[in-house]
């Protein structure tokens, strides 16, 4: 009985497991999608990053290597990155005229 | 009178209105922004003296300048001259040579450049006339950053040296359109360190950035090409232009974009009178 029942949970365990990992991996793959596409609108504004390409560099190798959790976070962090920087350039459409010699 | 103002309204519509206030602008703006741009300069650094801005920070820094006097018993860049000469005078393989696709031989011109080309309605650098000679006559454009084309354009630096910077905005929208955008790009944050280039070379300039001084914008291309020991080679405009954006943690621009042609339009047309100085060296 007790048998039965511990391979029960492990199987259940494992089945959960394997759903979570599946669920945070296509979660990765958006976010980077995701982060991605920020980042080319971010190059056509010549608006673009370093640390946006380190970023989604990380969350490639991380996603290639299974490490989903960590594509995850330099996914995430590679969007606000893009997304800051393209709001930066909306910013300086109007702030740069502040800072000319005059 | 009926007649002008139905013309005028016709143009508006077809979009051709604001060439008539480029027009009237290209005249006295640009003039007027470069004269306040270097009376800065001067009120902010009294002591130097306008043909020396052309040296950067060695203008404003007495250490640096005792360093600079040293290094130039034997100038780092005395091996581009002689390589730059050679791979100028060398024929290409139909014959011709560079010589042959620019004035006066492309001897004493480079305080000319860039220039508003009206052809193409863009900027052309002096490294992008080079390219396009080589081009034009069957031979592989060169790469832009250091190698033969820094050399080649140190050997015609060098032939200027001590004639002032005389960079003409010719009465053309586009041209002053070019102005305009090397002027907003001067001046914009970029990177995630939000530097703009007047961050450093205007409001900094003179001071300490960890271990550099910050040549003031006036004149901070006259010494181009320049040797700079942190790279341990020759660079041109387009390597410091690519260099600065990444120190910035920008994304560079590919060597030679329309942004950075016209921010050296800018910038040498803010810096006309300053004397050519190049080739230079740099820490």
């Amino acid at each position: 009985m007790k048998t039965s029942a511990l391979l029960l949970f492990l199987a259940i365990s494992g089945a959960t497991c394997s759903a979570a990992s599946a669920a945070s991996e296509a979660s990765a793959r958006a976010s980077l999608a995701a982060a991605k596409s920020e980042e080319a609108k971010a190059i056509a504004a010549q608006a673009a990053w370093t640390a946006t390409v380190t970023a989604i560099s990380a969350a490639d190798k991380a996603l290639s290597a299974g490490d989903f959790e960590t594509a995850q976070q330099q996914a995430d962090e590679a969007l606000a990155l893009a997304k800051r920087s393209i709001q930066q350039a909306e910013e300086q459409k109007s702030v740069w005229r502040d800072a000319v010699v005059r | 009178m009926a007649i002008a103002i139905a013309a005028i309204a016709a143009l508006r519509l077809m979009g051709a209105a604001p060439l008539f206030a480029a027009d009237a602008a290209s005249a006295s703006r640009p003039d007027a922004e470069r004269k306040a741009f270097q009376s800065f300069f001067f009120a902010k650094f009294p002591k130097v003296e306008k043909d020396d801005f052309g040296n950067g920070p060695y203008a404003v820094n007495a250490g640096m300048r005792k360093q600079w006097e040293e290094i130039m018993q034997f100038p780092p860049y005395d091996f581009a001259l002689d390589e730059g000469q050679q791979a100028w005078e060398k024929p290409f393989a139909n014959g011709r040579k560079y010589a042959d696709c620019f004035e006066n031989g492309g001897l004493g011109i480079r305080q000319t450049y860039p220039r508003f080309d009206a052809k193409t309605g863009q900027v052309e650098t002096l490294d992008g006339a080079i390219n396009r000679c080589r081009v034009e006559n069957g031979e592989a454009p060169l790469a832009w950053e250091t190698g033969t084309m820094a050399s080649i354009i140190a050997y015609l630096a060098q032939t200027s040296r001590g004639k002032p910077f005389d960079i003409s905005i010719p009465d053309d929208p586009r041209a002053l359109a070019a102005y305009d955008r090397g002027k907003e790009f001067f001046y914009s944050r970029k990177g995630q360190l939000g530097f703009s280039c007047a961050s450093c070379h205007v409001v900094a300039s003179g001071e300490r950035l960890r271990g550099d001084i910050l040549a003031p914008a006036l004149g901070i291309l006259a010494s181009f090409p320049i040797y700079r020991s942190d790279w341990g080679s020759m660079g041109t405009v387009s390597r410091r232009f690519t260099s600065c954006s990444a120190q910035t943690r920008a994304v560079p621009l590919a060597d030679q974009d329309e942004s950075y042609r016209d921010l050296e339009y800018f910038l040498s047309y803010m810096s006309n009178g300053i004397p050519i100085t190049g080739p230079g060296t740099r820490p």
